[in-house]
């Protein structure tokens, strides 16, 4: 590189790592406010590191019948949902791969498939809210596992047709050659292919439906409140806990962080709807 | 090789092997679309019909759904609150769509190009990753707590620098900007990571040849580097805008669409007269208002981008 080029580079790493501080400052203030006493949250000047330090809030989290019954409800409602998507999803995802010409001649149905993601989710559950009535799904986890697959269904879908396009269909053919049945080679071929592509689907099928909070703030009550849903609830004798919720939230914030660490190429690529390789 | 997979793909092709007949992809998609139709698709049907009618659950004289033509389109058009609501969203949605796939541009070439530690680069967009796996509401509260007016982080770091408290949240367009912030930091990744992986499958040779044509550095980026991404930039800006119009969570936590209704975006007004009023046909009528000119807005940027590309 040239000389004139330095300028520009010291610019462009500075603006990175400036940008990064950015990023990472909530991060921080969100464990530092978990682990601070009330009392010091909210003082001028603001205390930089956990003044006081405590794990009474983290504790209280992890203890407090109301918290640990939306963990357990998230966690159920998240698994269920992902199951679900990911078994129709790689169906669907597998067939809209390799049987495009039939079943879907111009990309139509698979376009129109992720198209009902454009529309905004209110649309969807001010319907569904009375349906669920009448079928007495309200308030219940199952209507939330169910209603979850609106948005994760068309992306599991999508996500598997992407990573099946990018294993040859002449490793089957040789299967087929080899004289495997249709089944032998999908469990022998095809899946240990499709396996890391699979699991970050799941990942951000979990992830996704982990994080929401509209519908489960209309369709759920008491019986089946979520991780989000109790968040906006955290308020004592009118003085809002701060520490509690950022503990809270430092709770909620692990699974996806953990997730995507320990998968973050296919992650990566999912969350961009497999358009970016790292 | 490809002689040999040609030659195979001659004899044994997998679609001649499973002959038209074959019910297989049927039964491998069905479930998916009947799904899809049962909990989005028909849900959304009746809503369309309910957007024609009066329906107030909770009041005496409209308990069930009447036909009332359009007039609940009439009303949600005569109504100041809406057409706040768009303004609003066209200050959010806009000005925020355009920070965040402008930083993400600039972020990953800037990470591709000066950092050149492959260690730092993946560990960066591995933190800039971080804050869109986190909930969206979680994230609402976090900022909120940033930008209390007393006692708030960032004012008292503004203090602390000898600046003057500012009143986030209070106002129409400091509460907007101040969720345009929290939403920027959660999002910026999603356009720098489409960007980035896009400027990484960019030959450098094409760079190269640049070069030694003697072509500067704004030259290259100008000629290469923007027109070899402008679909990756589309689409970045296409995912984001669709996240906009959707965008609730942050809203609800950080300001409820306060002061008053001054800072309510469209789906968070839809909200209201749905589940607050329980005027069902009228939310009905705002949630296909809404539907229908996103789907409008997103097929007028489409031409745009293609006509761009012929002319």
């Amino acid at each position: 590189m040239s000389s004139d080029t330095s300028g520009f580079q010291w610019f462009g790493r500075g603006f990175v790592a400036l940008y990064a501080l950015f990023v990472a400052f909530p991060l921080y203030w969100t464990l530092n406010t978990a682990l601070k006493p009330l009392n010091y949250i909210g003082t001028f000047p603001p205390t930089l590191y956990p003044r006081g330090f405590t794990l009474d809030s983290i504790v209280w989290v992890l203890t407090n019948s109301r918290a640990v019954n939306a963990i357990t409800n998230s966690l159920i409602i998240a698994s269920g949902t992902t199951i679900l998507s990911v078994i129709l999803g790689a169906l669907a995802g597998y067939a809209f791969s390799r049987f495009a010409s039939r079943i879907d001649p111009g990309g139509h149905v698979s376009f129109w498939l992720l198209s009902t993601r454009m529309f905004p989710p209110i649309a969807v559950v001010l319907p569904i809210f009375f349906i669920y009535g009448q079928l007495g799904l309200q308030d219940t986890l199952l209507g939330l596992i169910l209603l979850y697959l609106t948005f994760n269904l068309p992306l599991t879908t999508w996500l598997m047709r992407d990573f099946f396009d990018k294993i040859p269909v002449s490793f089957e053919e040789a299967a087929y050659v080899d004289g495997y049945s249709r089944f032998e080679t999908f469990r022998k071929v095809v899946f240990p292919l499709v396996r890391p592509g699979l699991v970050a689907t799941m990942m951000l099928a979990w992830v996704f439906a982990w994080n929401e909070f509209l519908f489960a703030w209309i369709i759920t009550g008491n019986n089946t409140s979520t991780i989000t849903t109790i968040i906006p609830t955290l308020i004592e004798s009118n003085q809002i806990q701060w520490n509690r919720i950022m503990a809270m939230a430092v709770v909620v914030a692990i699974p996806p962080t953990l997730i995507l660490i320990a998968f973050r190429d296919n992650i990566i690529e999912g969350m961009t709807l497999g358009m970016t390789d790292i | 090789m490809s002689t040999i997979k040609e030659d195979l793909r001659r004899r044994l092709p997998v679609v001649d092997r499973f002959a038209d007949r074959d019910l297989a992809p049927y039964l491998l998609v069905g479930p998916t679309i009947v799904t899809v139709f049962l909990i989005t698709i028909g849900p959304m049907l009746w809503s369309l019909w309910l957007s024609f009618n009066r329906w107030a659950p909770a009041s005496i004289a409209h308990q069930t759904p009447s036909f009332n033509g359009g007039a609940n389109y009439a009303w949600l058009f005569s109504q100041g609150r809406f057409w706040n609501s768009v303004a609003n969203f066209a200050y959010y949605g806009g000005v925020g769509v355009m920070l965040q796939v402008g930083l993400g541009l600039f972020l990953a070439l800037a990470l591709y190009n000066y950092v050149d530690n492959k260690g730092i680069r993946i560990a960066m967009l591995t933190l800039f990753a971080v804050p869109m796996m986190i909930a969206p509401l979680v994230v609402g509260r976090i900022w909120q707590l940033l930008f209390l007016p007393g006692g708030g982080t960032v004012n008292g770091i503004l203090g602390m620098l000898g600046f003057s408290a500012v009143p986030w949240l209070q106002s129409r367009w400091l509460g907007l900007t101040a969720i345009m912030i929290a939403d920027t930091w959660q999002w910026v990744g999603l356009p720098l990571l489409i960007i980035y992986g896009g400027r990484a499958s960019i030959s450098d040779t094409l760079y190269e040849a640049a070069r030694v044509d003697g072509a500067s550095r704004w030259m290259q980026f100008r000629r290469i580097t923007l027109p070899q991404l402008r679909n990756l930039i589309a689409i970045a800006f296409l995912l984001r805008f669709m996240d906009a119009y959707k965008f609730f969570d942050k809203l609800f936590i950080m300001t409820n669409g306060g002061p008053g209704t001054q800072t309510e975006l469209p789906t968070y007004f839809t909200y209201l007269v749905g589940f607050s009023q329980f005027n069902i046909g009228r939310a009905a009528a705002l949630t296909w208002v809404i539907g229908l000119g996103s789907v409008i807005a997103m097929l007028l940027f489409w031409r745009s981008m293609n006509t761009e590309e012929m002319a």
